[in-house]
C-alpha cells in the first residue's frame, strides 16, 4: 500500500468535508430557491442532466430557482456520500431524498423521490465546484397532503421553512 | 493556515458532527443526561414546544416525548458547519418519524422534515451547543401501519426508548 504523506491525508479529508458542505449548500439553494447561492456552486462549463433539464448549469440554476407556483415546499436531504478525490478533481455518488408538496389544480400532493446524484467536481481557485451532475431516479411515491400546521404538537413548532430569503436560516448564516 | 490549524479544523468539524449524532441518540433513547451533555448549561433553544434555557428544555422534553410519542426516530444529514475559532454556526437537515396515540386508542404515524439551526461553542476543549432552533419544513399524518408479524416478526432486536437498547450494551452511547 502506498504510504500517503500527512499532508496528502489531510487534503483528502479536507476535500471530503468540503464536498459534503458543497452538496449541503446545493440542497439549501434548491429548497430556498436561492439563485445566487445556486449559481456559485458550479464550474463555468458545468453540465447537468436531471431528466427534465439537460444542459448547462446556469440555465438549470435559473429554472429551479424560479417560482412557478406549483412547488409549495421542498426538502432535499443527502446522505450515503461516496467521494473519490484525486488532486483537484473528484467524483462522487450521493443518495438524495426529496420530499415536496406540489399544488395541482388547487389540490396539494406530497411527493417523495429517492435517487442518486452521480457527480464530477473540480477545485477552482481553492474552492470545490460541481462540474457535472446526473440525477438517477430510484423510486417515488405520492400521497394526498396530510400536513398539520396549526394543531397539536406540530402546531407548537412556530419556526417554519420557506422557499425564499425569509427562511430562518438566513438570520443565522446571513445573506 | 498552518498544517496544525488545518488538522484542528477538520477534527473540530468531526467533533461537532459526533455531538449532532449524540443529540439524536439522546432524543431517541430518552437519555436526559446525554441530551444535556450536547448543550452548554447556559444554552438556549427555540423549539416552539419549549423556548428558553437548553437544560430546562431537556428536563421538559424527555418526559414530554415519553408521554406523547410511542415511537420516535431522528436521522440527521446534509450539514453545513462554519467554524470561526471556538465558535461555529451550523444548519442540518433532520428526517424523523414518530407515532402517537389518538384519543380513541388508535395510532397515528407522522414522518416529519425539520432543520436545526445551531450555534456551537468549544469550551474547555469540548464542543457543545450554545443554541439550537427547530425549523419545521413538512410533516404528514398517516394511519399507523407498522406490523410485528409475518416478515416483520423476524426482526429479533427491537429498538428501545431507554438504556436497555442494544446500543448501550455494545458501548455505543457515551457523553463527553
Amino acid at each position: 500500500m502506498n504510504q500517503l504523506s500527512d499532508m496528502a491525508v489531510l487534503e483528502n479529508v479536507e476535500a471530503k468535508q468540503a464536498l459534503h458542505a458543497l452538496n449541503s449548500r446545493f440542497c439549501r439553494a434548491l429548497d430556498r430557491m436561492d439563485r445566487d447561492l445556486m449559481n456559485s456552486l458550479w464550474t463555468d462549463d458545468a453540465e447537468v442532466d436531471i431528466g427534465a433539464h439537460q444542459g448547462d448549469a446556469r440555465s438549470f440554476s435559473e429554472a429551479v430557482t424560479a417560482d412557478d407556483g406549483r412547488l409549495e415546499r421542498s426538502f432535499s436531504s443527502i446522505s450515503n456520500e461516496y467521494f473519490d478525490v484525486d488532486g483537484d478533481q473528484a467524483k462522487g455518488e450521493l443518495y438524495v431524498i426529496n420530499i415536496s408538496t406540489v399544488v395541482l389544480g388547487g389540490e396539494k400532493e406530497d411527493r417523495l423521490i429517492g435517487g442518486r446524484y452521480l457527480d464530477r467536481y473540480q477545485k477552482v481557485n481553492g474552492d470545490w465546484k460541481i462540474a457535472s451532475r446526473i440525477f438517477v431516479h430510484d423510486w417515488n411515491m405520492s400521497h394526498p397532503t396530510t400536513a398539520v400546521w396549526d394543531e397539536g404538537l406540530f402546531g407548537m413548532i412556530k419556526l417554519r421553512g420557506t422557499r425564499d430569503k425569509t427562511d430562518p436560516v438566513y438570520s443565522l448564516l446571513g445573506g | 493556515m498552518s498544517f496544525a490549524e488545518r488538522v484542528r479544523e477538520v477534527a473540530d468539524r468531526q467533533a461537532i458532527q459526533d455531538q449532532m449524532t449524540r443529540y439524536c441518540q439522546a432524543i431517541d433513547r430518552c437519555d436526559l443526561e446525554l441530551l444535556k451533555s450536547t448543550f452548554h448549561s447556559d444554552g438556549v433553544v427555540r423549539f416552539g414546544i419549549f423556548d428558553g434555557n437548553a437544560w430546562e428544555f431537556c428536563d421538559y422534553d424527555i418526559p414530554f416525548i415519553k408521554e406523547n410519542l410511542v415511537m420516535a426516530w431522528h436521522r440527521y444529514a446534509t450539514v453545513e458547519i462554519r467554524i470561526d475559532g471556538d465558535r461555529a454556526i451550523a444548519e442540518s437537515y433532520m428526517l424523523g418519524n414518530a407515532a402517537a396515540a389518538l384519543p380513541d386508542g388508535g395510532l397515528i404515524n407522522c414522518p416529519d422534515n425539520m432543520r436545526y439551526l445551531d450555534i456551537w461553542e468549544k469550551r474547555d476543549g469540548v464542543w457543545r451547543m450554545y443554541s439550537r432552533d427547530l425549523i419545521m419544513d413538512w410533516n404528514a399524518c398517516w394511519p399507523y401501519s407498522g406490523k410485528t408479524d409475518g416478515d416483520f416478526g423476524h426482526f429479533s432486536r427491537q429498538g428501545q426508548r431507554d438504556n436497555t437498547d442494544l446500543a448501550y450494551d455494545l458501548g455505543l452511547v457515551s457523553s463527553l
